[in-house]
């Protein structure tokens, strides 16, 4: 090695744990940004993996009513193009706990351990082998759906128990929601069994009513065509399948999100980067110097501090290679338990990393590069003479009364006021963007308040097969009722746009009443359409534009009359005679309900349940509580942000504090011959971190927004539209934190002066 | 009356391995008020010697005793409060603090004996009065030329009337009329104020202002001539 190099690579020695903490900086910026990067990767691999590793059915078949299984079976085994089905008996039934019902899906399949169609991933315990067992959908142990329980059904009337062998996983029920469709994995107490074919045939008497379907490649239109001899009553095709909408309209967009934090978190910490290894180069200014009229060359000179910088940034990236990894995992395990705890499949994807490499040494070496170029443009006697700027901001007498350690750590602050504004800048935008997770949740969770509360229903009943509207009403309207509202409720395609996007269709001529409907545009016209703004959004339609809605073979071309904000539905409200093209005008597949008073709902419900021909009724409460539920699970991992975000300020502040603290080590030397006591030299430093800390932490609240409303338009993608509002406790909250956390990096500079050796500090600086 | 008492002081130092005996069994005795320069050539320990009596390093060996301490059998703190309280430093390169103006430099070391007080302001003016810079008080070091940012350092280290003060190469950085100005004032101050001073220096020319000259050489003190 040349001795030039050697010296440098000396100095890095010498400064000890200082070399950490300075590649913390480089460390923290680059986990970051693999984190977002890599996440993404993971997001979509993880998805795609448990769609494939489950063979996840092309089409779904329901039928009106149970057919004997050798019919079915006749039919579908002579269909061309089938590569694999399953017949199963799919019931409403309900589950009995502890003295409470619930909804459940009683599913009877031939074959638990079969893997070509539909797998059931074990999740814990055993896949049931024989009467009397079963396997229920994993996240209901707290109402004791859970491995080794009796569990007790009821179906049609008739009760029977079954013991969990195991709890699973499949796509067709990702989210084991009660609430009907809603774009969000909103929680909710339903109960899936599968259970053997033949028992449940044998308990209920019934043939087989539901038909999964893997079809050949270009097959799927003549597949289903061919079904006509059976009484089917709904086709779902994959991409229709609510686990797969969801997957592709909300959570599959969740990976839009996580590059989005790498972009920040890279302009952070890029900045944070140079401020600290242009500092450290420019205090080597007299030493450049040296070299320089030894005659060393400007390439020289860089090359041993690209060195430098390579070291730095090399221990840096080991670290943040790690960290991003811990990151990711602890982020995706958190993300995909959120969305029915899926298994995280981590690809072999070298990308992230290979950019976090370049992002943390190309940042390294400009921030070295460029004080290198700058002091080596300078003549020799320049560069030899450089101290660091010490401009001191002349406070008069305006503090004469104040200690002089205090009033040292005031001014210490305002030394030099462009290196000051540039550390609160970038410690202010940390914080900014810590805030901005608290800024958000407060406002998503604040919107999604006032939008639950615009529907004026209380329960929603659904028809386990279309009902006339009369009927409906006529079965649903007791003494309690305020009002029924029966309608038609489909699952469909919608394009428009130029685009293409899965939709609910809601026809109704009484829609309007059941929600305060608030527009974003247009008007509230239900002879054309009303669609939901996110809806509008996705497609990117507005109102006067063309729509084509389309459920399995019906079509209906309808123009967007108003679009309106709602958070869980995406969804099209017609009138009757606007979806007459879609549905039977007379009849209803649900119907909304008003109580006269709200005391009554779970009496009422309860007796909606029991009624025949209900499948499920929906307690408007219900959906509330499974929105705080969900947001709670949410805010776990909003918390993570803002405290992740955090320790980033907190690096960052160290950073640039430690540097200019050990730029002034002489001072502090000083100090110790003048036998200040240490309290008062902490004193003066906390001062000046305080300074920094409050100013940051003020700067950091018009960042939490800045940045909150950037989140907010990734978010509504992933979550829904919510305007980003003022809250005092969102800003109560950022402000203590950021300014505690800056506070609490004066450990290292604190730490630093402690260690100070005095005497060797004033002999090496007052040298020559 | 003694001062300051040396006996056998030993004190060596590690680098890179290699054991270096800068101090090997050096004797001392300073009466109070005596002006003392030691002389020495580089490396011979002259600045050791004047950290080992500022309590700023501490002895491998040997009695080190200063205004009735025992510097060798003090802590951290009582070292601290030493040197807060009976030691000042004069430094060649001054050591003022940039974000102080002048007088509040010398009230620097006073504000820790006296607290933010009337009267730790009334000394302030008054040896920044002794060192001719009254009308400089509220001016900053760098707004200072070289003579007078070292008069501030010396009103620093003489405004906690100190039992001791400790110069290294105190005209060192300063040309031959502003280091008469200098040492005049220190002069004048020893008689005045019966103030001991300890001087490591170089210059020769300093030797007319000096009670005794002390060379250190082979890490022992010598009478000079």
């Amino acid at each position: 090695m040349k001795p030039i190099t050697k010296s440098v690579v000396r100095k890095l020695f010498k400064m000890k744990w200082r070399v950490f903490a300075i590649s913390m900086v480089v460390s923290l910026a680059m986990a970051m940004f693999i984190m977002g990067l890599y996440s993404a990767v993971i997001f979509d691999h993880s998805m795609d993996t448990f769609i494939e590793e489950t063979n996840f059915p092309d089409v779904f078949v329901s039928l009106s009513e149970p057919v004997d299984y050798s019919v079915a079976d006749g039919v579908v085994s002579n269909i061309e193009g089938i590569d694999t089905y399953s017949l199963r008996l799919k019931l409403d039934g309900t589950y009995h706990y502890d003295s409470d019902d619930y909804p459940a899906v009683i599913i009877g399949i031939e074959d638990p351990a079969r893997e070509d169609i539909s797998r059931l991933l074990l999740k814990d315990g055993e896949l049931f082998n024989g009467n009397g067992e079963g396997n229920v959908i994993a996240g209901m142990e707290d109402i004791g759906a859970k491995v080794g329980e009796v569990l007790s059904f009821s179906t049609i009337g008739i009760d029977f128990d079954i013991t969990v062998k195991g709890s699973v996983q499949t796509p067709e029920y990702m989210f084991a929601s009660a609430i009907q469709d809603s774009s969000l994995p909103l929680p909710g107490h339903i109960v899936i069994l599968y259970m053997d074919l033949g028992e449940l045939q044998n308990i209920t008497g019934f043939g087989i009513n539901d038909i999964l379907l893997n079809v050949a490649d270009g097959q799927r239109d003549p597949v289903v065509g061919s079904l006509g001899s059976l009484p089917v009553s709904e086709i779902i095709f994959q991409e229709d399948h609510p686990s797969v909408v969801f997957m592709d309209i909300g959570a599959g967009k969740m990976r839009n999100m996580f590059p989005l934090f790498s972009v920040i978190f890279m302009v952070v910490g890029m900045i944070s980067i140079f401020m600290t290894f242009y500092r450290i180069v420019m205090n080597d200014s007299r030493y450049i110097g040296v070299l320089m009229s030894l005659g060393y060359s400007r390439l020289k000179i860089a090359w041993a501090y690209m060195t430098f910088g390579t070291i730095l940034a090399a221990i840096g990236s080991i670290i943040g290679m790690i960290l991003g990894f811990l990151f990711t995992m602890g982020i995706m395990s958190y993300t995909m338990s959120m969305i029915g705890d899926i298994r995280v499949a981590y690809p072999m994807a070298p990308m992230p990393f290979v950019l976090g490499l370049i992002f943390s040494f190309g940042s390294v070496l400009i921030s070295v590069g460029i004080p290198i170029i700058h002091i080596t443009r300078q003549s020799v006697r320049q560069a030899l003479d450089h101290k660091p700027k010490t401009k001191i901001l002349t406070v008069g007498t305006a503090f004469s009364g104040l200690s002089k350690t205090r009033l040292m750590g005031i001014r210490n602050t305002f030394r030099n006021p462009a290196r000051t504004a540039l550390t609160v800048l970038v410690v202010g935008m940390s914080i900014g963007i810590s805030g901005s997770w608290i800024v958000m949740a407060d406002s998503a969770w604040g919107y999604m308040v006032d939008q639950v509360n615009q529907d004026t229903w209380d329960i929603r009943v659904d028809f386990s097969s279309p009902i006339s509207n009369e009927d409906a009403t006529s079965l649903l309207d007791l003494n309690e009722t305020e009002y029924v509202i029966p309608f038609a409720y489909l699952a469909g395609q919608i394009s428009g746009g130029g685009n293409s996007d899965s939709t609910f269709i809601v026809a109704s001529d009484r829609v309007l009443e059941t929600r305060d409907f608030e527009l974003e545009s247009g008007r509230l016209d239900l002879t054309t359409s009303v669609i939901t703004n996110k809806l509008a959004s996705e497609l990117g339609v507005s109102q006067g534009d063309r729509i084509t809605i389309t459920v399995g073979a019906k079509t209906l071309e309808t123009t967007v009359g108003g679009v309106v904000f709602d958070i869980l539905m995406q969804a099209v409200y017609l009138d009757r005679d606007a979806a007459s093209s879609l549905v039977d005008r007379e009849n209803a597949s649900s119907a909304f309900v008003k109580l006269q008073d709200k005391e009554d709902i779970d009496k009422v419900a309860a007796e909606f349940e029991e009624m025949e021909g209900v499948a499920k009724v929906t307690i408007q409460d219900d959906i509330i509580n499974a929105m705080e539920e969900t947001f709670g699970q949410g805010m776990g991992m909003l918390y993570f942000f803002f405290f992740i975000c955090l320790i980033i300020a907190m690096v960052v502040a160290a950073s640039a504090i430690i540097i200019s603290t050990m730029e002034r080590d002489i001072e502090f030397a000083t100090l110790e011959t003048l036998g200040i006591p240490r309290r008062k030299v902490i004193g003066s430093m906390l001062i000046e971190i305080g300074i920094i800390g409050f100013f940051s932490a003020l700067i950091g609240l018009p960042f939490a927004y800045l940045f909150g409303k950037l989140f907010a338009i990734v978010m509504e993608d992933v979550l829904y539209y919510f305007p980003i509002v003022f809250a005092f406790s969102a800003m109560a909250i950022t402000f203590a934190f950021g300014f505690l956390f800056v506070i609490g990096s004066s450990i290292f500079p604190i730490r630093y002066t402690g260690k100070l050796d005095a005497e060797k500090t004033i002999r090496e600086r007052t040298a020559g | 009356m003694t001062l300051v008492k040396i006996n056998d002081l030993h004190k060596s130092y590690t680098t890179g391995g290699e054991i270096t005996h800068v101090l090997k069994g050096t004797d001392l005795r300073m009466k109070k008020g005596e002006m003392i320069m030691v002389m020495g050539p580089s490396g011979s320990g002259k600045t050791t010697l004047l950290n080992l009596l500022g309590g700023i390093d501490g002895s491998d060996s040997g009695v080190l005793v200063v205004d009735g301490l025992d510097l060798t059998k003090l802590g951290k703190k009582e070292l601290n409060r030493f040197r807060r309280e009976r030691v000042g430093f004069i430094f060649q390169f001054y050591n003022l603090i940039p974000t102080l103006t002048a007088i509040e430099n010398v009230e620097l070391g006073l504000e820790s004996i006296l607290g933010n007080s009337k009267e730790m302001r009334a000394r302030s003016r008054k040896y920044l009065e002794l060192v001719g810079l009254s009308d400089k008080a509220r001016n900053y070091p760098q707004e200072l030329s070289g003579g007078q940012q070292q008069r501030v350092a010396i009103a620093r280290a003489l405004a906690k009337e100190p039992a001791l003060i400790l110069a290294d190469e105190p005209t060192g950085n300063i040309d031959e009329e502003r280091e008469e100005s200098i040492m005049g004032i220190m002069k004048e101050l020893q008689h005045q104020l019966g103030i001991t001073f300890l001087i490591v220096s170089h210059n020769t020319r300093l030797k007319r202002y000096m009670d005794r000259t002390l060379i250190l050489r082979h890490g022992k003190l010598h009478e000079g001539s």
